[in-house]
């Protein structure tokens, strides 16, 4: 007796913190009939338990997202769970929501799919603040640009004027400027590059190249900035499916950073293979290397490592985000291993056998 | 000397890109509109337009578009140049013969200009 009203009190409990939830929670069966309804849900998509329990589950995907029914019932087929996965969904007065949603296969005590749990939570406003803060940024870089292209013009040509009349004290002056100049460029550039990325309207090409073409020549041009010596080892050896732009940005980011980041060092070596059905990219430095407590932030936004020494490298921090969404648009992602003092190694992985378009 | 017309809104971007132009051999005519183009056109004969994308009054790809239409004037090239981050890809369809995205530095309003100007010579 103890037992069944322990298992009676869990089960209560349980229930209790599904019905306060402010998620919506539903069930629903292996072939995608709604089995449990939430008050959550009843918030979020306007039906009461009567109206729902019993119809299929397609019923709460607008038209413009019909296609996440079966991509969804074959992940649970497969037993997958599908993590945040952000789409549309359709309450009952017909307006379309953006929500974040979690899908978890629920087996029976043998193993077997009975049906899954669904998690969802309505970021309609969550995503209106992102858009909001991307119009901003993309306004105020836009804005930026006139301004500082005229700025460097001018200062090009002062450069140029001044270098003609061999004035070496203006020429050291000139140069200062110009450089930094530049420096705002590149700034304004990865800003606006950012508030795109993070557009919902941001699409990367999905079109075969080989990763190995790419990283060669990026490595090339690379070679023609830097004294230190980009070495390549490629293996990978066939096409994948991706955005060939894209991924040539993030090698270019890599191998800047590896020169960058190595002042002492002479060398960069780049090798690419493939891993667990994944095409790896390695940017491997002998420079001064990341700490432990840094290299888990490294790729956030405006993020730059504290150095403990007196050098200081240019830069705002949003390079390697960039990059990390870059990797993320394609179903892969970027990490790095570093070793202060010894170097530091970025690993950049693609899907080899296409973009996975549920990471988009 | 060959001879470029430059139109843009904003008259410090004019004023530098006809500066550029003028130190390194090129005759300007400059224009911060796209009005009374074609009478400008004919009174000047320039061998290429460089036009901003977005011009407060009249859309630059629509010039642009105009321009390549008319029998008269579709041989002149053209390079579109913006501060916008999606113009690049839009440039192709009103004809634009180049684009230059807006920091430019002047090696790059250069290299474009005198590529436009070998191509269009070895064409024509």
């Amino acid at each position: 007796m103890g037992s069944i009203l322990e298992t009676m009190q869990k089960l209560l409990h349980w229930a209790a913190i599904i019905d306060s939830s402010d998620d919506a929670i539903i069930s629903k069966s292996a072939d995608g009939y709604i089995t449990s309804w939430n008050p959550g849900a009843e918030r979020l998509y306007g039906y009461n338990p009567e109206e729902v329990i019993g119809q299929p589950v397609s019923m709460l995907m607008p038209e413009e997202k019909e296609d996440d029914f079966p991509w969804l019932m074959e992940s649970l087929r497969q037993g997958k769970k599908v993590d945040h996965y952000i789409t549309k969904r359709k309450t009952k007065d017909g307006r379309v929501i953006d929500v974040s949603i979690t899908v978890s296969p629920i087996r029976d005590t043998s193993g077997q799919i009975i049906g899954a749990s669904k998690i969802a939570r309505d970021i309609t406003a969550m995503l209106e603040q992102e858009r909001q803060k991307d119009v901003f940024i993309s306004a105020v870089s836009h804005e930026l640009k006139t301004p500082i292209t005229t700025q460097s013009v001018y200062g090009e040509l002062l450069e140029e004027l001044v270098r003609k009349n061999g004035d070496k004290k203006y020429e050291k002056y000139i140069t200062k400027i110009n450089e930094q100049s530049k420096k705002l460029v590149k700034l304004v550039n990865d800003l606006l590059e950012l508030s795109r990325m993070n557009a919902t309207t941001f699409e990367i090409l999905g079109e075969p190249f080989s990763i190995d073409d790419a990283v060669k020549s990026v490595a090339e041009d690379m070679q023609t900035l830097t004294a230190k010596k980009i070495t390549t080892d490629l293996a990978i050896g066939r096409n994948i499916i991706g955005d060939r732009e894209r991924i040539a940005q993030v090698l270019t980011n890599l191998i800047s950073n590896a020169a960058k980041y190595s002042p002492e060092a002479d060398q960069v070596s780049v090798r690419s293979y493939i891993k667990d059905s994944s095409a790896i990219v390695e940017v491997k430095d002998y420079g001064i290397g990341i700490n432990k407590e840094d290299l888990q932030k490294v790729f956030k936004r405006f993020y730059r490592a504290t150095l403990t020494n007196t050098q200081s490298f240019p830069g705002m921090g949003i390079g390697l985000s960039i990059c990390k969404e870059v990797a993320k648009k394609h179903g892969g992602d970027i990490w790095a291993e570093s070793q202060v003092g010894q170097g530091s190694t970025f690993y950049l992985s693609l899907p080899l056998d296409g973009i996975n378009t549920s990471a988009q | 000397m060959k001879k470029v017309l430059i139109i843009d809104d904003d008259y410090d971007i004019l004023s530098a890109v006809e500066l550029t132009l003028e130190t390194h051999g090129f005759d300007t005519i400059v224009s911060t509109s796209g009005r009374n183009i074609h009478e400008k056109i004919q009174e000047h004969s320039p061998d290429l337009i460089i036009l901003d994308y977005l011009l407060s009054g009249k859309d630059g790809t629509m010039i642009c578009s105009n321009l390549k239409r008319n029998q008269n004037t579709k041989d002149i090239p053209i390079i579109l140049f913006s501060a916008h981050p999606t113009a690049k890809d839009m440039a192709p369809n009103c004809g634009a013969d180049s684009f230059i995205p807006k920091p430019f530095s002047v090696n790059e309003l250069l290299n474009t200009v005198n590529c436009i100007l070998t191509d269009n010579s070895h064409n024509h």
